[in-house]
């Protein structure tokens, strides 16, 4: 592996992103405003369930940070299709970058987009929101990490499974949805259905949601989030692994 | 320079090549004709590790292609169909292209320059490529594949819908590139362009390269006149009707 090729493949992704920056802002903008219309249900919601003095961002921003990163499964799904619709692809794969260049350099942007995306969400909800982090940033800096990772992990298997854009958008925006309202990223566990509730466990949103609040709501530490983050990394692996069976370099992608 | 050897390609029962031999020297243009579905596109596919090999050996200088990836880096290739960024510039598309082939900045600078000379991209340098001209386009495409300044270059019908100026323009350019001692591999239906590249010719059909060498050579093979129309030599060509001659 050539550091010069993969870092000029890197920020050739980077660029990519850059350039056309509409989903990546609205992924970061929406959020705000969902946090600023759910602000008090969750006060409301914290407070029933026992918590006092608290603000209600403690579950909407690590709410709306964890339903809206899954959303960011797009982002990779855009940077290999485009490739496809551009006729880039097969010119990346006939030159003399590997395919684990090729490959790394389309994950790791997609993952620094998420993982900025969560950190400004966290960031602005501290700023704007009044977001009080009761526990360890340490703690909370490695369920964002490890988050990020899963969900680069899903990404690719999406990528290696759907055959379209349109295929992989619809797919995101139902799973998010699903997952992430079933993983207490909308409405606290504690308030969704029975039934959701003895589901919410196969949510991997649920795992990230589980994380950050024992971190912001409940004052905990690394060794307090040792279970989420070793489902969240079992999740990644499974991931990881599904798509290194599913996916084929040379399988044709459509942009549209 | 560029050595193919034995080259086998099946897609199920169908065999498209059958034993495919081509030798390209060092500054040498060779025009690969061969009428539609004869393989020439599945050849450069082949020959540039885009599809797997069924058979045979790709060497370059006397290294094998496929597994040698220094050896790799010195093919460019310009595939038939346009593939450019088109939200970055011409300068940027041709800049990755040049960190692909790790070449260090002053020297991706330096070529950038040249290769916009040659194809008259330099005011369209700062320029979205999707906002280009299709003509436009497929000299950055071009351009592209001789960033890395490869040792050996596969254009698969690099004039397909380029106007008549980026015809002439990319024209001189794979001249200029092979008079730097490029292979160059040149695959088109068009004979009246390879006099004008002054290529040797390589006939592929039936899955093999029927007939090799220079359109006079050819000329002579299939019994015509120095100055027999080569729209004439090209249909005797694919027909099959003018197969004598392998070198």
């Amino acid at each position: 592996m050539s550091r010069e090729r993969l870092s000029g493949l890197v920020s050739h992704n980077l660029r990519l992103l850059a350039v056309e920056p509409g989903p990546i802002l609205a992924m970061t903008i929406m959020p705000l405003f969902m946090i600023t219309f759910l602000q008090g249900m969750g006060r409301t919601a914290l407070e029933s369930g026992g918590y006092d003095d608290v603000s209600g961002a403690e579950q909407v921003v690590p709410g709306m940070a964890a339903l809206f990163s899954l959303f960011g499964v797009v982002y990779l799904g855009i940077a290999f299709y485009q490739e496809h619709g551009w006729g880039t692809w097969d010119r990346l794969r006939m030159s003399p970058a590997s395919t684990a260049e090729i490959l790394l350099a389309k994950l790791a942007p997609s993952g620094l987009v998420i993982l900025g995306q969560t950190v400004a969400l966290f960031g602005l909800g501290a700023l704007l929101f009044g977001l009080d982090v009761r526990g360890s940033l340490f703690a909370l800096l490695a369920m964002m990490l490890a988050s990020t990772v899963m969900l680069v992990a899903i990404s690719m298997l999406a990528v290696a499974v759907f055959r379209s854009i349109n295929q992989l958008s619809a797919a995101t925006n139902v799973g998010a949805m699903l997952f992430g309202g079933l993983g207490g990223t909308i409405a606290p566990l504690d308030t969704l259905p029975g039934w959701a509730q003895t589901l919410a466990p196969i949510s991997p949103a649920y795992w990230s949601m589980r994380g950050y609040t024992t971190v912001v709501l409940d004052g905990g530490g690394l060794a307090d989030i040792v279970r989420p983050l070793s489902v969240i990394g079992v999740v990644s692996i499974a991931a990881a692994v599904l798509s290194a069976w599913r996916f084929r370099l040379a399988e044709p992608k459509d942009w549209t | 320079m560029l050595t193919l050897h034995n080259i086998r390609k099946s897609f199920g029962d169908h065999d498209v090549l059958r034993g495919v031999d081509l030798d390209i020297a060092a500054g040498e243009i060779c025009a690969l004709l061969g009428p539609n579905g004869a393989g020439k596109t599945t050849l450069v596919s082949v020959a540039t590790g885009l599809s797997p090999l069924d058979g045979g050996t790709i060497t370059v200088a006397g290294v094998d292609a496929l597994r040698d990836r220094a050896a790799r880096a010195s093919i460019g290739v310009a595939p038939q169909t346009l593939g450019v960024y088109p939200t970055l510039t011409v300068k940027q598309n041709l800049d990755f292209f040049g960190r692909l082939a790790a070449q260090p900045r002053r020297k991706r600078r330096t070529r950038i320059d040249e290769l916009a000379d040659r194809l008259d991209l330099a005011d369209l340098l700062t320029t979205r490529a999707g906002l280009l001209s299709g003509g436009q386009q497929r000299r950055v495409h071009t351009a592209m594949a001789m960033m890395g300044q490869p040792a050996v270059l596969f254009l698969d019908e690099p004039t397909v819908g380029a106007d008549v100026d980026s015809r002439t323009q990319i024209l001189d350019a794979v001249r200029d590139v092979a008079e730097d001692g490029c292979a160059i591999c040149y695959t088109t239906h068009y004979l009246p362009e390879i006099a004008e590249l002054g290529a040797t010719v390589a006939v592929l059909s039936g899955g093999r390269i029927r007939a090799r060498g220079t359109i006079d050579e050819l000329r002579a093979d299939a019994h015509l006149a120095p100055d027999a129309d080569l729209d004439e030599l090209y249909r005797m060509l694919i027909k099959g009707e003018a197969l004598d001659h392998v070198s």
